[in-house]
């Protein structure tokens, strides 16, 4: 345990929605996309659609931009790698959404910073994907180590764009190579 | 407060440009319930039979269901209710996309759009807020242009209805389209939204929508999906078709099409197929999208063809070229027009060509044989924007064999001003009853008689049980149209009226039973028979060409078999009886009062 990942398999995205659904169901209580932690990008004419999740950074560029330190490094109750935002500390600042390069963060109703905490470790966007898209599952210490490396280097080419591209941009833009920081195989299945 | 529901309609009067929120009485979303029946109860109450389709009183309604907007399968589905510029009647016209669950998480359980703009225009919802654009610079622009000019400067992610050139030109079978190859397409939903100078209408909310029993949701979603493993594709339907002779050949003269199967069918489509997509909230995947590799419609990528193109824009034409009806099917896409109407107009006029009733003076200097698709690909251009023999073919085949003459309303396959979808009658009777009875006209969605005359080997080829079948899954199709989720994938999980039950009440918080819905469909069904009735329509409007009736096919297993008119009367009248209906089709006094229709509450704007 440690090593768990959630891993996006963007070619299989269906576009049904159904992760942002469940997301929201699970975390507000309600059907609500607009405040789910996964955002699914469409482009209906090309005939795609890719979902973007926090992706755990280990060195988080969120935690980093963080003037209150309400972002901070933790384990899921199941020991999974995680980046928490205590809602305490949040000062709807906005610094964390402008610093992530992938745009994986947002504001809830009540102007406070929301991100995926990988629902404790039992996400529930991956029971929800029926189409093998995302999955959760353990990388070997190798692998897991290439992911980081990975995550780095693409947060590194992102950040130069930072500044040309909102919050969805910076999903359309980056949410292809994001889904490829960790190799899995085609016919991963995760949990299912 | 119900739950799943948002229980306010929005009102937008486009001539006035103003819009309100009208509530919904709660009775009237129990006895309802939403979608097509809600579509009903408001169709009875606003729109007055002396309005013709195209005119500013006719009212067009973009309607969700309880279970929009949620996570239950197949929910992401909106209906359009209108008066029918193909029959001048009942429409209802189902599409999927983005739609419906934007207008439910901006607070609204359906539009309904009054009145006429000015001068070319377009709705922009978001949340609360309506604004009242223009559209003059997109006014004559396709779909696709159309809809991507709203991603780019209204929100990438919103539901977006648009019409193309034909929706404008007001043509009968334009279609309104959705997250670009979604469509309404059955009935002229397009030229609604054209006569109201409506280019596309716009929806961004950012609610939710409360479930009363979030967990008992769950459940249900894992239980019915384990039933849908298997990706399923309507281009299967092809072969089943073609073995069982009924998949339409040379405009229904035959019921084989040999060069389909390996050119047309599923496999070929398989083979363009570069990626799986799926309507929002729906675990059936059923969607693909395919691209064009090699030849003249090379690097050609939509999402499609289904079955029914590829029958009436394939096989009905006798062309057996994939990327041909591609290329087709993304015109029709674009310039807003339904494939299936296309597809039995062109192969109407293909057949009065060939037959020498219309020359290639006729068709300026278009060979209209059967096959020819590179005339079909000009054709389909020229209608869009009434242009020469495009002007002609723009009327619908009812229209067209009335002006042509000759006995050519014998061989114009249409009912009600709708032309046939892609099952011929001859080869399974059942559908004789659901092309003849089915409000909107000539439609295989509200009940598909060879899931019984086919798959299970029920005899196709007699007259008897046949209403009963057809009211029965008539019954099923209904209970979905008004929770308002997919029919394909409500088919394929095999939901019994209880399971559906079970879904409106985990989002509800009612406490429905199978038998309710059951009594609902049949409420709905007679509600909307008095709709046509009171537009004028009778027994008579009930009629299927002399083709289908008196004719036998001459191949397949159908060869030789003819339905006769007495028969098709006979399963006709049936099934208006076994519906609580007289002999001719209208519903009785004693029903009427059971329903309860002269003391519920009216519905005003």
């Amino acid at each position: 345990m440690g090593n768990r990942v959630l891993t996006i398999q963007s070619e299989k995205c269906t576009g049904c929605h159904m992760c942002e659904l469940a997301c929201s169901s699970v975390k507000e209580g309600e059907f609500i996309p607009s405040h789910s932690r996964i955002r699914v990008a469409t482009n209906g004419l090309e005939g795609w659609s890719r979902p973007t999740v926090c992706l755990q950074c280990e060195d988080a560029m969120c935690l980093a931009a963080c003037p209150t330190g309400a972002i901070f490094k933790t384990k899921t109750q199941q020991g999974d790698t995680l980046v928490a935002v205590d809602q305490e500390k949040c000062t709807d600042c906005g610094a964390c959404v402008d610093a992530c390069p992938f745009g994986a963060l947002d504001f809830n109703n009540e102007l406070k910073a929301i991100k995926c905490d990988l629902c404790g470790g039992s996400p529930k966007c991956v029971d929800f994907c029926f189409y093998g898209c995302l999955n959760f599952i353990e990388l070997s210490d190798e692998a897991y180590q290439t992911r980081t490396k990975n995550i780095k280097a693409l947060a590194l080419k992102a950040s130069k764009e930072i500044n040309k591209l909102n919050p969805y941009k910076r999903r359309i833009a980056f949410s292809l190579e994001a889904s490829k920081v960790a190799s899995v195989s085609n016919d991963s299945k995760g949990k299912k | 407060m119900l739950q799943g529901y948002k229980g306010k309609l929005l009102h937008i009067d486009l001539s006035q440009q103003t819009h309100k929120t009208v509530p919904i009485p709660e009775e009237i979303l129990t006895k309802y319930i939403g979608g097509r029946g809600l579509g009903a109860k408001l169709y009875w109450d606003l729109i007055p039979s002396e309005t013709d389709p195209l005119d500013p009183e006719n009212v067009f309604m973009v309607l969700t269901g309880p279970l929009g907007g949620t996570m239950a399968p197949g929910s992401g589905k909106h209906l359009i209710i209108t008066k029918s510029p193909a029959s001048g009647g009942w429409l209802e016209s189902y599409s999927s996309g983005r739609m419906t669950p934007e207008i439910k998480f901006a607070g609204y359980d359906g539009l309904i759009i009054t009145g006429k703009a000015k001068s070319p225009s377009s709705l922009v919802i978001k949340d609360d807020k309506v604004e009242f654009l223009d559209a003059t610079h997109l006014w004559g622009k396709g779909s696709f242009e159309t809809e991507t000019y709203v991603r780019k400067n209204f929100h990438p992610e919103c539901g977006c209805l648009s019409i193309g050139p034909a929706g404008e030109n007001l043509i009968p079978f334009a279609c309104v389209g959705s997250d670009f190859f979604r469509k309404a397409g059955r009935g002229g939903a397009g030229a609604v939204m054209g006569s109201k100078n409506l280019k596309y209408i716009a929806v961004k909310g950012t609610g939710g929508i409360n479930c009363a029993d979030m967990e008992g949701l769950y459940k249900l979603i894992f239980k019915h999906q384990k039933r849908c493993k298997f990706k399923i594709i309507t281009p299967m339907t092809l072969s089943l078709t073609n073995t069982a002779g009924m998949l339409p050949t040379r405009n229904f003269s035959r019921g084989q099409f040999k060069k389909a199967i390996g050119n047309i069918d599923k496999d070929r489509v398989i083979d363009f197929t570069v990626r799986d997509r799926a309507c929002y909230a729906c675990f059936g995947g059923c969607a693909s999208i395919t691209q064009v590799k090699e030849g003249i419609f090379k690097d050609l990528k939509i999402e499609g063809p289904e079955y029914e193109t590829l029958a009436l824009l394939g096989a009905n034409l006798e062309i057996d070229y994939l990327p041909a009806i591609m290329k087709a099917n993304y015109l029709c896409d674009d310039l807003g027009m339904d494939t299936i109407s296309a597809g039995g107009v062109i192969g109407f006029a293909m057949e009065c060509y060939e037959r020498g009733i219309l020359t290639k003076e006729d068709t300026g200097g278009l060979e209209l044989n059967f096959g020819n698709y590179m005339a079909v690909v000009e054709l389909l251009e020229l209608i869009a924007h009434k242009k020469g023999f495009g002007a002609f073919c723009a009327k619908g085949v009812k229209e067209m064999a009335r002006l042509l003459g000759h006995n050519t309303e014998e061989f114009a396959i249409q009912c009600k001003g709708l032309e046939f979808p892609a099952y011929d009658p001859r080869a399974g009777w059942g559908t004789t009853i659901t092309y003849s009875v089915t409000p909107r006209g000539a439609c295989h969605r509200r009940a598909w008689p060879p899931a019984v005359e086919i798959m299970t080997g029920a005899n196709p080829f007699i007259i008897e049980g046949k209403a009963e079948i057809v009211r029965g899954l008539m019954t099923q199709r209904c209970i979905m149209h008004s929770l308002l989720v997919c029919d394909m994938i409500g088919t394929r999980m095999q939901l019994t009226a209880n399971d559906w039950a079970k879904y409106f009440n985990v989002v509800t918080g009612f406490n429905y039973s199978g038998n309710d819905l059951k009594n609902h469909a049949e409420i709905v069904e007679t509600m909307i028979r008095r709709i046509n009735i009171r537009e004028g329509f009778n027994f008579k409007d009930d009629m299927l060409p002399k083709r289908i009736i008196e004719e036998s096919l001459p191949d397949g297993p159908a060869a030789g078999k003819i339905i006769g008119n007495d028969n098709f009367l006979k399963m006709r009248t049936e099934y208006y009886l076994c519906r609580g209906w007289d002999s001719e089709g209208i519903p009785t006094q004693e029903i009427i009062d059971k329903y309860g229709f002269n003391t519920e509450p009216i519905m005003r704007i």
